[in-house]
């Protein structure tokens, strides 16, 4: 089989190194739940559409909230640091009452806020908040997006129907990946 | 082999043939290449179309590092039968998902090219970048097996060739009809040109097949034949003209010279007789008037009869005399032609010899002669002489039969007269017409031999013959012919 140009190869493996190594400057050993985590969660915004009525405007930034106990710490402001999406810089906020939460676009509900989920998701029913969270039968209880962790690794159920109430346009090459939920009809 | 000796229906075949192989071929490589360059691209353009498609659709798979979700993308390829291998990589280069799935994982990353495609060994190497973004995340690489494509090419490219070397095949029928409209009436005509000059027939005229320039051609060429036809059969005309006259000439000239040979022969034949006959009497006259000398006092009766046979000498050699003037006038007098009825002649002559039949007892047979162009007064003495000769030669007989006839002789009528006379023998006969030839004694036979010299002279003139045959005491026979003598009666 063809034995290509090295040196050509060798550039182009450098170049995707050096681009994953920006990415992930202070990473050291293999990557931590909550480094991963976070990832995730500004990867997951590449593949969702809001309307542009979510935005103030053109050029508003594109907010990440994290409501409850952050365990991500600096790791996902490293990583939204500098990403850019539709125009939109993304930048993160980090909330401890969901009363507080505004002109935000991504949210992510810590596990300290398990107890009062109902409340919170009631609070933002109306609002186009992409909701993540990592809380057992999230996206049954109108969640749109749950993380959970099997075998080290993140995979993440969708709730199209939560979705969609929210005016939300997830891709579907986002979906093919996701495990597709549906509301709980029993609720 | 060399084209300016080669028959002109191979050179036809071989020019239609050429240009149509040139054409097709170039026609044919042109298709070749063009669907070649063609067919490539179009290859590349839609392996290329389906890599992007597809790395397009597992960026979030990749994006996530989803192995699951990027196997099951790849597995889609399947599709496409013609894709051997599929691979998908993180942005670390990490393998993220291959295809077939039963492909060998460590061997992968080695064969991403660096180019955007790549043909090598019968595949299409294709790698496309997996963005997200703008960003790119990671990379699809695609390897296609190009056999299928490459049969389709050979296929092509053999059909093309059969129907190159079909078109060759009908040009070849096509290029023979064709030349032979224009070689044929060519070597027709050759043919003809060939026949022409070998059998010397200018008869033969080449068929004209239509009004092109091989048609005027030919008319000129058939003109030419007449005028060349019509030169030689005057050419032959005069040349058997000249021959004819040549012959004649060589003819006249051996008639001449054999003339000439027995007029010098007769000549010399001549002199001698001349000398040797007007000696005879010179000497008889000699004698005697030597005697007469002597006796002409002792006893004059005697000398009376000396005399008188001087005189005898005398009048012989006189007659001598006048006979040569006769025989040497018919070689220098011209002819008076007349015609006459021989008849008439021979009646005349009877009259002239009365005196000669004195006391002769003789039967005449004669028949009706025909009418003659002659001159009358040579062809008188000619029938003076034989008539004479025949009453001479006929004396011993009690009774004399003269005959006078004609016969048809070669080249017309021959008058004979024939006698039952003393005859001679043909051992003699070629000496019969000589001057002073005699055959018999002048005891028996008077005669100064010059009469049948003087008769064949004659006849001669005329553009006769006279010959004789005999018989030793049976007879003789003399005919003549003379070219003036009518047809017979």
């Amino acid at each position: 089989m063809a034995i290509l140009n090295s040196t050509a190869r060798c550039r182009f493996w450098g170049a995707l190194l050096f681009a994953l190594g920006v990415l992930i400057s202070d990473a050291q050993g293999p990557p931590t739940e909550f480094e991963i985590k976070a990832v995730y969660l500004v990867k997951f915004v590449q593949f969702v559409d809001w309307p542009s009525s979510a935005f103030a405007a053109a050029e508003s930034p594109l907010v990440i909230g994290v409501l409850g106990t952050d365990r991500f710490g600096r790791v996902l402001d490293d990583v939204a640091n500098g990403e850019v999406i539709n125009g939109h810089r993304v930048i993160v906020r980090r909330y401890r009452n969901v009363k507080e939460i505004e002109g935000t676009q991504v949210l992510f509900i810590a596990t300290s806020e398990a107890a009062h989920l109902h409340s919170i998701l009631a609070a933002l029913k109306g609002q186009t908040i992409l909701t993540v969270s990592d809380i057992e039968g999230f996206s049954y209880n109108g969640g749109i997006v749950r993380f959970l962790m099997e075998n080290n690794k993140v995979h993440f159920c969708i709730n199209v129907d939560a979705a969609k109430r929210a005016n939300l346009q997830i891709s579907s090459k986002l979906l093919q990946l996701a495990e597709i939920v549906h509301d709980d009809p029993g609720k | 082999m060399n084209l300016n000796d080669a028959p002109i229906r191979k050179k036809l075949t071989w020019v239609i043939m050429l240009t149509s192989t040139v054409v097709l071929v170039v026609t044919a490589a042109a298709f070749i290449t063009y669907e070649v360059f063609a067919f490539r691209q179009a290859l590349v353009q839609n392996s290329q179309a389906i890599a992007q498609i597809t790395a397009a659709q597992s960026s979030a798979a990749v994006s996530f590092e989803d192995e699951k979700g990027c196997q099951e993308i790849l597995s889609k390829l399947q599709a496409e039968p013609t894709i051997l291998l599929a691979a998908l990589y993180a942005k670390d280069g990490k393998l993220l998902a291959c295809y077939p799935a039963s492909a060998s994982v460590v061997s992968l990353p080695a064969r991403l090219p660096a180019r955007e495609y790549a043909i090598e060994h019968g595949t299409l190497n294709i790698s496309v970048p997996v963005r997200q973004d703008n960003k790119t995340i990671g990379a699809l690489y695609l390897e296609w097996d190009l056999s299928p494509a490459y049969r389709r090419l050979r296929w092509y490219t053999g059909m093309v060739i059969a129907v190159l070397i079909g078109s060759l095949g009908i040009a070849l029928v096509i290029s023979n009809w064709l030349q032979r409209r224009i070689s044929g009436p060519i070597l027709e005509l050759a043919e003809t040109a060939g026949k022409v000059s070998s059998s010397r027939d200018y008869s033969v005229r080449a068929k004209k097949y239509g009004d092109d320039e091989l048609g005027h051609f030919t008319d000129s060429f058939n003109h030419m034949l007449g005028q060349i036809g019509r030169q030689d059969e005057a050419l032959r005309k005069n040349e058997e003209q000249l021959r004819t006259l040549n012959t004649e000439l060589e003819d006249r000239v051996t008639h001449r010279t054999a003339e000439l040979a027995a007029t010098n022969q007769e000549l010399e034949a001549f002199a001698y007789s001349v000398s040797h006959d007007l000696r005879a009497p010179l000497r008889h006259i000699d004698g005697f008037a030597q005697i007469l000398e002597e006796e002409i006092q002792k006893d004059p009766q005697a000398a009376r009869r000396y005399l008188s046979r001087i005189r005898m000498s005398v009048q012989n050699m006189g007659r001598l005399v006048d006979d040569l003037l006769k025989l040497s006038r018919v070689g220098r007098v011209e002819l008076k032609f007349e015609t006459v009825r021989l008849n008439a002649i021979v009646d005349e002559v009877l009259a002239d010899l009365k005196p000669e039949m004195a006391n002769r007892a003789i039967e005449w047979r004669i028949a009706k002669l025909p009418s003659a162009t002659v001159d009358s007064g040579l062809v008188k003495q000619v029938l003076t002489n034989l008539i004479s000769n025949a009453i001479k030669y006929t004396r011993p007989r009690a009774l004399s039969v003269i005959e006078i006839g004609t016969e048809p002789a070669e080249g017309g009528t021959a008058i004979f007269i024939r006698d039952n006379g003393v005859g001679f023998n043909m051992k003699y006969a070629n000496k019969l017409f000589g001057v002073f030839q005699r055959l018999h004694r002048t005891e028996d036979f008077e005669g100064t031999g010059v009469g049948l010299a003087t008769v064949q002279r004659i006849i001669r003139l005329h553009g006769g013959k006279i010959w004789a045959d005999a018989e030793l005491d049976k007879g003789a026979t003399f005919h003549f012919t003379l070219k003036g003598i009518a047809a017979p009666v």
